[in-house]
Formats: structure tokens, sequence, C-alpha cells
């Protein structure tokens, strides 16, 4: 699966780190972690979570073009 | 408080994989002692290759988990706790056969047969070997926590 950095950017906008959007969804930073590096496929529902606390759309977030 | 509120989805899919992985080892492994015992090589006592084959396969799956980030859940802090309980406790028992052998009170093998002290010892050495890729894993993590903010 390849990178997912627009999680990345958006987090960065936010001025948050992996470790804090981890502990806003309630899942470990290394989850996270792989989440961003395309290693681990998140759940829909994982998915709205981080959507909500990045203030993003499921589009803009996940996406693939 | 569930088990799936300890792990996230991740770790719980990754423990998933491992355990099963540990218990296909583990029906491997107690094949293999039976066949080595019926073919009359009797390696040691049922205490010894019972705790021997528990302990290995526990190695196994434990060492997997922490390597996949899925041994501690979101609790860190109790998961700390105990691994320092096993870190010394096999590090006290492992001393403890070492002076045995060195002052000649037990043995490892007795009759060509691996003793259930050396069954213990090598049992101490597994749970060791979990604690010490634990701590490894966790400095690992930690430095890579300080690169990242």
């Amino acid at each position: 699966m390849p990178k997912n950095l627009r999680i990345k950017v958006a987090r960065a906008a936010l001025d948050m780190s992996q470790k804090d959007v981890a502990e806003a969804v309630g899942v470990t930073r290394q989850t996270m972690n792989a989440i961003e590096n395309g290693d681990y496929n998140p759940s829909i529902k994982l998915c709205i979570s981080i959507c909500k606390v990045l203030g993003k759309t499921l589009d803009e977030l996940f996406w693939e073009d | 408080m569930k088990q799936s509120d300890k792990f996230d989805e991740r770790q719980l899919m990754e423990r998933g994989k491992i355990f099963m992985q540990a218990f296909l080892l583990l029906a491997l492994l107690v094949f293999i002692d039976s066949f080595v015992k019926t073919l009359g090589l009797i390696w040691t006592d049922y205490f010894g290759s019972s705790l021997i084959t528990i302990m290995s396969v526990t190695c196994f799956a434990s060492i997997k988990l922490i390597l996949k980030d899925s041994y501690k859940g979101k609790n860190v802090g109790s998961w700390n706790a105990v691994v320092i309980l096993i870190t010394v406790v096999s590090i006290l028992n492992i001393l403890k056969s070492a002076l045995d052998l060195i002052t000649g009170g037990d043995s490892f093998v007795k009759n060509s047969q691996l003793s259930s002290g050396g069954a213990l010892a090598i049992s101490n050495l597994f749970l060791l070997l979990i604690a010490i890729v634990y701590w490894l894993k966790t400095h690992m993590d930690k430095k890579a926590e300080k690169l990242m903010d």
C-alpha cells in the first residue's frame, strides 16, 4: 500500500504529532505510524475518527487517485 | 474492561494472526516431541518437555508481538510493571541455576536426559529473551518518538 502523505500534511497543518492524533482517535502511535506508512489499512470507523480529528473528509484523506 | 478496549484494531488483528501461528507451532512441537519419544529418544521427562514446549511457543509469540507493536496495549504502565517482574524473576532464577551448577548442587543433564533443573533454566532463558527484546524495542521506540518531535 502506498504511503498516506495526506494524513501527515493535515496533521502538520494542525501542529499535531502522531501521538496527539493517535490519542485523539484511541489508537497507539505505532498504529498511526503504520497507517501513514501504508502498512495498515484502517477500518472505516477509524478512518472517520481520523477525519473528524483532522477536520477533513474521507475523500480528502483516504481516496486513492 | 473489554479486551478490545486495551488494544486497538490493528493490534487485535496482529494478535489474532500471531496467536494462530503460536497454536500451530505448539501443535507441531507436541507432535515432534511425541514422535521423538516414540523412537525411544527420551530427551527429558514429561514436566521438562511440557515446560520447554510451552515456553518456546510463548517466547516465539511474545517476541513477534513485541516486534509488531502489539504486545502492550494502551495502558503502557501496567505492561512495563509486568515485564520488570519477568526480567527480575528470570535473572534471579538463572543466577540460582548457575550457582547450583557451579557448586554441584544440581546438574542440567542426568542419565543422558535434560533434568527438571535444566528445563527450568532453559525456560528462564526464554523469559529473559522476551524481556531483553521488550526493553530494546521500548528504547528504540522512544528514540524514534524523539526524532519525530
